[in-house]
């Protein structure tokens, strides 16, 4: 399988605080991986180095050319534009046509349940259809790495297994995933790879045995 | 050759793509309405003196310009969030073309309000006859008038984007910071006079004060004078610019 990501004796720290501590890990392509762990462990820290959003204090991180990162954050932010607005913003960077952004917006505003919100200004709009807009923008196009920060956050559960689908659907298309999340099904739907993040360090963990109850995932 | 012009039209769709974003979010907002309000105040202050110099107007004009763009470079950062930036970051593949696209929506955004200053001097004309400027008005004056206004623009607009929270992280020390400069742009060659050390740090400073010397006492615009006024906000706005890229790729998220 070809190393897309590479992480070599990174570190990081945040006001004095050990974050990230000499990890060194590889991410390849067409795995699905998970990180997760305490609040404050690193999980939304390393998703960022990994994809060059934060310099790390010490190491290196290497990636095999340039890779697009398509980006669900964990609180997507309230801009003054209309969710319709925006997704056609960011389907016209994607190099969409207006007809090819019409369709695709329309498509999985339906698939999310949110086909009335879409003239909405995102300010007047709620956490969890904040966040749908937030994966339905990373899903216009399909990117080379789909990142994933708490993805489900405030989601209807209905909403999640739509989104549970797509994480699979983009996984047949060799689409490589990285998630930070907290929930043990979520990682056991769509991830094959599971790092639970101790002490500044991803420690390798045993999907088949997650429960749900993230802080008693079992360490390999 | 195929490949060229394919990846050369990505680049142009994107590139566009993010310029209307940024139109888009700023003028969604209402950080737009001051600058614009102040400068058209301005500007009327400027054309309620009849006779008034051609040259001299279009430099008054271009000042003033100046701190109202620093302004809107300050509020364009302002409408900004950082989650956004990354998103985008991370979608064009580069931080470098996403920082290039904010200047060039300022930079088109100074475009459309040095239009605006040109079209009411040009409406002025009309409205109140040869008696407005005190002289007949040549095409020359509106083509450098313009490029003088854009530049002036831009070099504002290149400051006011310093004020951006990776670069200055708190947003009070940002705003001081920034309109000190701006004002220090304004009256920099009176203070060289008095304190003329002082050129190891204000050659940093936008030469907006330099424009009044340079085209002192001209009832026409020469070329001389124009592309030494242009060489100077050229340089200054790309120094500008590139300490804000350096920066803001060095500090990262």
């Amino acid at each position: 399988m070809k190393e897309l990501i590479k992480l070599e004796n990174v570190s990081k720290k945040y006001d004095g605080r050990l974050i990230l501590d000499n990890v060194s890990l590889s991410i390849y392509e067409n795995q699905s991986v998970a990180f997760t762990g305490h609040n404050g462990s690193g999980k939304s820290t390393i998703l960022k180095i990994l994809a060059g959003l934060i310099t790390p204090a010490q190491g290196k991180v290497i990636h095999s050319g340039r890779l697009l990162f398509h980006y669900v954050p964990e609180r997507f932010p309230k801009t003054n534009l209309t969710a319709g607005q925006y997704l056609k913003r960011m389907g016209q960077i994607d190099g969409l046509t207006h007809i090819e952004v019409e369709k695709k917006c329309n498509q999985l505003s339906r698939d999310f349940f949110l086909e009335d919100m879409l003239g909405t200004p995102m300010k007047s709009l709620s956490k969890g259809t904040l966040q749908k807009i937030g994966v339905i923008q990373a899903l216009l196009t399909q990117p080379d790495i789909l990142l994933l920060d708490e993805p489900l956050s405030g989601q209807d559960v209905d909403s999640q297994q739509v989104f549970i689908k797509k994480m699979n659907e983009l996984r047949k298309n060799n689409v490589t995933i990285l998630m930070s999340c907290h929930e043990p099904y979520l990682i056991k739907s769509i991830s094959d790879t599971l790092y639970v993040m101790e002490h500044g360090k991803p420690v390798k963990g045993d999907i088949g045995n997650l429960i749900d109850s993230c802080s008693d995932a079992l360490i390999q | 050759m195929n490949n060229c012009i394919r990846v050369k039209k990505e680049r142009v769709t994107f590139m566009r793509g993010l310029i209307k974003y940024h139109i888009q979010q700023y003028f969604k907002t209402s950080k737009f309405v001051m600058p614009l309000a102040v400068f058209i105040i301005m500007l009327y202050s400027i054309y309620s003196t009849r006779p008034i110099g051609i040259v001299e107007s279009f430099v008054s004009a271009s000042q003033f310009l100046f701190l109202v763009m620093v302004w809107t470079g300050i509020t364009a950062c302002d409408v900004e969030d950082s989650v956004s930036e990354q998103i985008l970051v991370l979608r064009v593949k580069s931080a470098g073309k996403y920082y290039l696209s904010r200047t060039l929506f300022l930079v088109i955004l100074g475009a459309a309000i040095s239009t605006f200053v040109l079209v009411t001097a040009m409406l002025q004309v009309v409205i109140h006859g040869s008696g407005f400027f005190s002289r007949p008005v040549l095409t020359a004056d509106f083509l450098f008038g313009f490029v003088l206004l854009m530049l002036s623009a831009f070099c504002g607009s290149s400051l006011g984007e310093l004020s951006h929270p990776r670069i200055i992280r708190r947003r009070k020390n940002a705003v001081l910071i920034i309109f000190l400069a701006a004002a220090l742009a304004m009256i920099k060659m009176v203070f060289l006079e008095r304190f003329p050390f002082s050129q190891v740090i204000l050659w940093v400073i936008p030469p907006i004060s330099e424009m009044s010397m340079i085209f002192s006492g001209q009832e026409y615009f020469s070329m001389n004078s124009i592309a030494q006024a242009a060489a100077l906000l050229t340089a200054s706005a790309a120094v500008l610019n590139a300490i804000k890229l350096t920066v803001l790729i060095k500090n990262r998220f």
